[in-house]
């Protein structure tokens, strides 16, 4: 059957093609809108094969972009949603908050706000605002912990669900300009000023009673920690150096076929340890454009192009086969210098996430990697209780073929894990035309 | 006077009880409410992300409602694809519409359904632990609604005698006990047996 209408469409979509390349130029192409997926790509997994806990925990992500976006903007914001089981530990998840106003985005130093308010510009009072959306985050927080917490029913009745909300506050309202409709655009005076990260976190015997009924709403509410914290305080040297170090380390690597994309960035949870946010990318560049757009365009392909192509398919085959030698380097390298991370406890973790960008696509690579390492075990090894292969077969390693983050700018997303073996890369070419997928790449 | 207050006192205690009861579901912990919602979001970006086969719609809304004694109702906002000359940067809606007309035929149209169907069952597949738990004698019920994206909120698509035949309702459903200890490795053709369509216009 689905053999049967894939020729069915590609046959019609040729003859469509065919048809109208009589009267449009070659660069002309048909679209059909609305294909959200990565399409000429690697093959997604199918979510249900995950282990239960791993599947929750994307499922709950989305939950989270949910109720964190409000009304529907557009604006771009940074990062997404982080979710990540520890063992013995709990689940925690970190968000970067849309705030009820619209979103944020980052030209220059200042942080931007739109402001989707009916008040006038002299009407609006900045402390209301930042308390305004305080409490909306606070309701929020405890409605995805007591509501959805639940989901993850394989949680031990010791271990938390931590949710973190990182958001920025206005400290100072410096009107730029009035748009009409209630439009109004207002910014911070520094682009660091007044980040605030807001943790709640329940323990999931505390979540078990107010499923069962032992314990009402107020009650419940009661049992969740909460905790607004100043992120500029926050700081840990340590992590800072570690920072620098993974910057150092993979600035190149792999004889310059993975090169760094921006610096390494770091956030510390309490009770479950650290966690660093790589960028790596390719020195080649590929012909094909990435568009964040959903849609699948139906593109002839001319001579140049496929040279392009081999070029690219013989540096994908190399970057394939010397990958493995990439994940051995960045385990060793998290045991030799998170030694240096004296701010991250005994009892928990050091993580670290990789994103490699959007530029993988065609090969068996994923779109990312998180490897955690308990810092007992960094401890153990630089104390010599450790070889380095015992140590390395510590590290726990996920491959996803998505981003770490789950973001929200241009709709929802899912993530998917990879598989343990990667699929071969998914290219359909119906005739003379070759189909491409514009999804949306986390 | 106290012949009547026995019927007061009745009225009274009725009041109380509803108000006990109303406070106690705004209080508690619903399980249906969690997995309706889980159920919206997910079955939402499965449509959004599924490979499989091209779905020739786009969702851009669902809903989900229990009723007791029917079960739960799930309304999926299915617009159709727009098809687009040019890599689709622009949407004219009357040169498009010609398109359109031209692309969604009966054919066409029969296929969208399938796909539809398709990525439906699968979802049923893979993702029917996480849907709320109802009777025996309820069902799950998909309403699709299928028509053509507005070129601006608010602003209804001009309707062409083709456009009718791509704006349509389809409601699939399945008993309770149809999908109760489905198992993930289930084929979908034996899943496909097991539902029930209904299709009008919309």
């Amino acid at each position: 059957m689905k053999f049967q209408t894939t020729k069915r469409i590609s046959i019609w979509v040729t003859t469509l093609v065919l048809g109208f390349t009589t009267t449009l130029s070659a660069q002309q192409a048909v679209t059909i809108e609305g294909y959200g997926v990565d399409f000429f790509g690697r093959q997604q997994q199918d979510l249900s094969e995950l282990p239960k806990m791993e599947r929750d925990i994307v499922i709950l992500k989305n939950v989270l972009n949910e109720l964190f976006t409000e009304g529907d903007s557009y604006i771009y914001r940074r990062g997404g949603v982080n979710g990540i089981y520890v063992p013995d530990r709990g689940v925690i998840f970190n968000i970067s908050a849309l705030n009820k106003f619209g979103g944020a985005y980052f030209p220059g130093n200042a942080a931007v706000l739109r402001l989707d308010t009916d008040k006038s510009e002299d009407g609006l009072d900045v402390e209301e605002l930042n308390v305004e959306r305080e409490a909306s985050l606070k309701k929020s927080s405890l409605e995805f912990l007591l509501n959805y917490g639940s989901l993850l029913s394989e949680l031990k009745p010791n271990e938390r669900i931590m949710l973190n909300v990182d958001y920025t506050e206005m400290h100072d309202l410096e009107k730029l300009k009035s748009s009409g409709q209630g439009v109004l655009y207002a910014r911070t005076v520094s682009r660091n000023a007044g980040k605030k990260r807001m943790s709640s976190s329940i323990s999931y015997s505390d979540i078990e009673a107010f499923m069962d009924g032992d314990i009402n709403q107020s009650a419940a509410e009661g049992k969740v920690d909460q905790k607004i914290a100043d992120l500029d305080e926050e700081v840990a040297p340590d992590a800072k150096i570690m920072a620098g170090i993974l910057d150092d380390l993979f600035q190149t690597t792999l004889d310059g076929k993975l090169k760094r994309r921006g610096n390494t960035s770091f956030s510390y949870f309490e009770g479950f340890g650290i966690m660093f946010d790589m960028k790596m990318g390719t020195s080649m560049r590929s012909s094909t454009v990435f568009i964040e757009t959903a849609g699948v365009s139906i593109l002839r392909k001319d001579e140049k192009e496929e040279e392009v192509d081999k070029e690219l398919e013989e540096y994908y085959k190399a970057l394939e086969e010397e990958y493995p030698a990439f994940e051995a380097l960045v385990k060793e390298s998290i045991l030799e210098y998170g030694r240096t991370l004296r701010s991250v406890k005994a009892n928990e973790v050091v993580v670290v996430n990789i994103d490699l960008g959007t530029s993988f696509r065609k090969t068996k690579l994923p779109r990312s990697i998180q490897l955690m390492v308990p810092k007992s075990t960094i401890t153990a090894y630089a104390k010599g209780n450790k070889t380095l292969e015992d140590a390395k077969s510590e590290i726990d390693i996920k491959k996803l073929t998505s981003s770490i983050s789950t973001n929200s700018s241009h709709g929802r997303t899912i993530e998917y894990v990879a598989p343990a073996s990667s699929a071969s890369p998914k290219t359909k070419v119906y005739g003379t035309a070759t189909v491409k997928g514009y999804g949306k790449q986390n | 006077m106290v012949k009547n207050s026995k019927y007061l006192m009745l009225t009274l205690l009725m009041v109380a009880v509803n108000f006990a009861f109303g406070q106690m579901g705004k209080d508690t912990f619903s399980p249906m409410k969690r997995d309706s919602e889980i159920t919206r979001i997910t079955l939402e970006n499965y449509f959004k992300k599924y490979s499989d086969d091209q779905l020739l719609n786009r969702v851009v809304n669902t809903e989900t409602q229990y009723e007791s004694g029917e079960g739960l109702k799930v309304k999926i906002d299915a617009r159709n694809a727009r098809i687009m000359l040019d890599n689709g940067i622009t949407w004219h809606a009357k040169e498009s519409a010609k398109m359109m007309d031209t692309f969604f035929d009966e054919d066409m149209i029969s296929l969208q359904q399938e796909r539809l169907i398709t990525c439906l069952l699968t979802f049923l597949r893979d993702f029917n632990s996480y849907l709320p738990k109802i009777s025996s004698n309820e069902a799950y019920t998909f309403n699709f609604e299928v028509k053509d994206q507005e070129v601006k909120k608010g602003e209804k698509p001009s309707a062409t005698e083709r456009s009718k035949l791509r704006s349509y309702k389809m409601s699939i459903s399945i008993q309770q006990k149809d999908l109760a200890g489905l198992t993930e490795k289930a084929d979908i053709n034996t899943l496909r047996d097991k539902i029930t369509i209904a299709k009008s216009k919309l």
